[in-house]
């Protein structure tokens, strides 16, 4: 996973995510948990929704 | 013996009353005649009378009234006099009983100024010690009470000043901004890689340190 270490205020960033399908077909959900210094939010929670089909 | 041809030109060559009235006396002693006698004692009252209201040497007329012939004079004149004696007396009676009222009233006056006067210190002496510790004492009292408010209100200050720091504090702090919370794929086929990226930004005004970008 690639993102920048260090965010100047008002500058804006990518992350890239990278999900892998499986084999198992159905609904699958995965999160990616990015933490920062942020007081109110230190923990914030991506979430990623996919169906594979069988 | 005495004879009187005209007892008014006698009357008044006897001048003083007092005089007059002896004439007169004598004049009813010796009982020259009745006409005569009448006749002296009319006049006598008249110039009595007149002298009276001439206002001529009063205290001869007051003396020459308790000389009258009252038998020469006619009953109705001696009433008169005798009133007026009476209301003489009375008017020396009460003029007396004035003037010791007035002694007494400034004897009164005094006594009374007196205890004016010893009030008037008490009060005084009593006025400056309540006076001087009455006020004294609450507004010192009063004054303490808000001191303690003012310092609650301080600390009530420093408080929202803490807050407006940690405000501040908060908002010097990064802030994290991620609009997608949730990111729908949809249909994949199976063993596929999907790279999505998401786009972060700091809306703080510190810098926004990213320690880990964990996948559970």
């Amino acid at each position: 996973m690639d993102f920048p270490k260090v965010l100047r205020p008002g500058q804006a960033g990518t992350i890239k995510v990278k999900v892998e399908t499986g084999t198992a077909p159905g609904v699958h959900v995965k999160s990616v948990t990015i933490k920062t210094n942020d007081p109110n939010d230190p923990s914030h929670l991506v979430r990623f929704a996919f169906d594979v089909k069988g | 013996m005495v004879h009187f041809d005209r007892p008014e030109k006698l009357l008044k060559q006897l001048g003083p009353i007092e005089a007059r009235s002896n004439t007169s006396m004598n004049c009813v002693n010796e009982k020259d005649t009745f006409f005569i006698q009448n006749q002296v004692s009319h006049t006598f009252t008249e110039l009595l009378i007149t002298s009276n209201l001439h206002s001529k040497r009063r205290h001869l007329h007051a003396a020459s009234s308790f000389m009258l012939n009252y038998d020469a004079m006619k009953r109705s004149n001696i009433k008169r006099y005798a009133t007026l004696l009476v209301l003489a007396v009375l008017a020396s009676a009460c003029s007396g009983p004035a003037e010791n009222q007035g002694s007494s009233n400034t004897n009164a006056p005094p006594a009374q100024a007196n205890s004016n006067s010893a009030p008037q210190p008490q009060i005084a002496q009593g006025n400056p010690p309540a006076v001087g510790p009455g006020p004294a004492p609450p507004t010192v009292q009063q004054i303490p009470p808000p001191p303690p408010a003012k310092s609650a209100a301080a600390g009530n200050a420093n408080a929202a000043n803490a807050t407006n720091g940690s405000a501040a504090g908060n908002a010097r702090a990064p802030k994290l901004v991620a609009p997608e919370k949730q990111i729908d794929f949809g249909k994949q086929p199976q063993n596929k890689n999907l790279v999505r990226p998401i786009v972060i930004k700091n809306g703080g005004r510190a810098d926004l340190n990213i320690e880990s970008v964990v996948p559970s």
